[in-house]
């Protein structure tokens, strides 16, 4: 591994990007909102069947434009290629990559991203670009604001992959069209308390909407949380496409508070001892593997959406999301650990942001 | 005669046979589609009879090209891009394709499929800058030349030479945007 990207991964180690924070709107139920677009460039393949040459050019086609467009003056870019595997997983942990370019075997994968973390461009995914934009809270009509301006400069530079019958032309037909896809991340303790959760996610799932758990596909439902996005791309403006998500979205808050408001009716001492029992463990176990974590943590951010736990707020509970996951925890000690060490730096990890 | 059934022009002067059991398909075509369709082996024939599956693996190539895919698809078991090389069936399999090419090689199949995945097929989202740009020059020059044929039709002449130079500059203009 080069110096440069050693130093790239270290402090991407240390640092937090911008959705970490929570302070996003309706950010005791909205943990964060996310856009991506799947862009191809005109006369390349897609990475399915393009050559390594040509991986090659579209991955110099992203480096020039870090060079030479304004918008992206502090953008950074980490060739996957010269990472460990380690380095890769733990891009992946932190959200700034999908598992998917961490495990491809395509050469030239590459991404690009700002400081902040709130933008960043993965090269050689299942499509040439894959632009992302994320940002704490329930806003998507920022992230698109943001997203579509990034969007119309890069196409002043490059020509894409476009027709006027199925649009914006990806890789896998289910992203063709507008290329867009905008998910948002909900912690809906409540519903789950009260056993709705099964229920509303199947109507949503029935109405085209994807549901995913918070660390990606296939990963179950941990903590409570859960990604919903889109699945339609075609057909829709992009602004209808969000507005219809929005509409989702905002109706499951509604459902979520509901549940909350009743819970601090009728249960509150029940509520509470929930929560301080999850803090009770998190602070005095000695071992501790990520599922229990991640269960253990949703607890304490419900407490914290109630307002019954002030001790720490949404940016240290996010950051503990993060950093209890096996990639990340290795990174930070800067060695390989079997899972026994994990389990048991684990829980001095937590209680370390917890006191 | 009989007219080649991929161009529509030509006289057929090629027959292409796929027999396989009970099921036999025939493709009548001139012999400038078939050296198209079979490689440059069967070119230098006028009028032949084939009956062997080495061809339909050829012939199944470069279909879309020509925009005829419907007449020929109930032969085409092995459709395929001809620039990716992405096949028909390796897509159902993987659910990638290859290539903006694909979608025109492929259109009349997956219409049904995005049908399905998105209740439409066709785009109603963002055009690039460009492609937008053309579309409404192309669309302005139209119109008039509607109009500058109106006028010529009301003997409006001094009306219609104004018009036609303004056609002149339009397409110039037109020009410059599809050559950036």
């Amino acid at each position: 591994m080069s110096n440069k990207e050693a130093l790239l991964i270290r402090e991407l180690r240390d640092s937090s990007a911008q959705w970490i924070k929570g302070d996003g709107p309706l950010n005791h139920i909205v943990v964060s909102t996310r856009i991506r677009l799947a862009r191809n460039i005109e006369g390349i393949p897609f990475p399915s069947k393009a050559n390594e040459r040509q991986l090659e050019q579209v991955l110099n086609k992203g480096e020039i434009l870090i060079k030479k467009k304004k918008l992206f003056n502090d953008f950074k870019i980490i060739k996957i290629d010269d990472l460990t595997d380690i380095e890769v997983q733990f891009l992946a942990e932190k959200r700034l990559i999908s598992f998917s370019l961490a495990q491809s075997k395509y050469p030239h994968r590459a991404f690009i991203y700002k400081p902040d973390e709130t933008i960043s461009i993965m090269i050689n995914e299942e499509d040439h670009f894959r632009i992302q934009c994320l940002m704490a809270g329930f806003q998507l009509e920022k992230v698109w604001e943001i997203i579509n301006c990034f969007d119309n400069q890069i196409m002043n530079e490059i020509e894409y992959s476009f027709n006027e019958k199925e649009g914006f032309l990806t890789c896998c037909p289910t992203n063709v069209g507008t290329g867009l896809r905008a998910s948002v991340m909900l912690h809906l303790p409540g519903l789950s308390i009260i056993n709705k959760l099964n229920d509303l996610m199947s109507s949503i799932s029935k109405m085209g909407y994807a549901v995913r758990g918070f660390y990606g596909e296939g990963t179950g439902f941990q903590g409570n949380l859960f990604q919903i996005s889109n699945q339609v791309t075609l057909g829709l403006s992009e602004e209808e496409i969000i507005n219809k998500l929005k509409v989702v979205i905002n109706q499951l808050i509604v459902e979520e508070e509901k549940a909350r408001e009743e819970l601090i009716l009728y249960s509150r001492q029940r509520v509470e001892d929930q929560v301080m029992r999850a803090y009770g463990v998190l602070i005095n176990a000695r071992i501790i593997s990520t599922i229990e974590a991640i269960d253990l943590l949703s607890k304490i951010r419900f407490g914290i959406g109630l307002g019954i736990f002030t001790k720490i707020g949404y940016d240290t509970i996010n950051r503990l999301m993060l950093i209890i996951q096996s990639a990340y925890i290795q990174l930070l000690n800067c060695k390989i650990m079997d899972e026994n060490e994990r389990d048991s730096t684990r829980a001095k990890l937590v209680q370390g942001l917890l006191y | 005669m009989m007219i080649c059934q991929i161009c529509k022009k030509n006289e057929a002067t090629v027959i292409i046979i796929k027999d396989m059991e009970s099921n036999r398909k025939e493709l009548y075509v001139c012999s400038h589609c078939a050296h198209h369709l079979l490689g440059s082996a069967v070119s230098s024939f006028s009028f032949s009879q084939y009956n062997i599956n080495e061809i339909l693996e050829n012939l199944l190539n470069p279909v879309g090209k020509y925009g005829q895919g419907k007449n020929i698809t109930g032969l085409n078991e092995r459709l395929k891009c001809s620039d990716c090389g992405m096949d028909y069936q390796e897509f159902t399999q993987s659910g990638k394709l290859g290539c903006r090419h694909c979608y025109e090689y492929f259109r009349e199949r997956l219409k049904p499929l995005l049908d399905n995945l998105h209740g439409h097929s066709k785009h109603t989202g963002k055009v690039p800058l460009n492609i937008k740009e053309k579309c409404n020059r192309m669309k302005r020059i139209k119109e008039i030349k509607d109009e500058m044929e109106e006028s010529i039709r009301k003997e409006e002449y001094e009306k219609a030479a104004e018009l036609r130079d303004m056609i002149i500059k339009e397409e110039k203009r037109l020009k410059k945007v599809n050559n950036e």
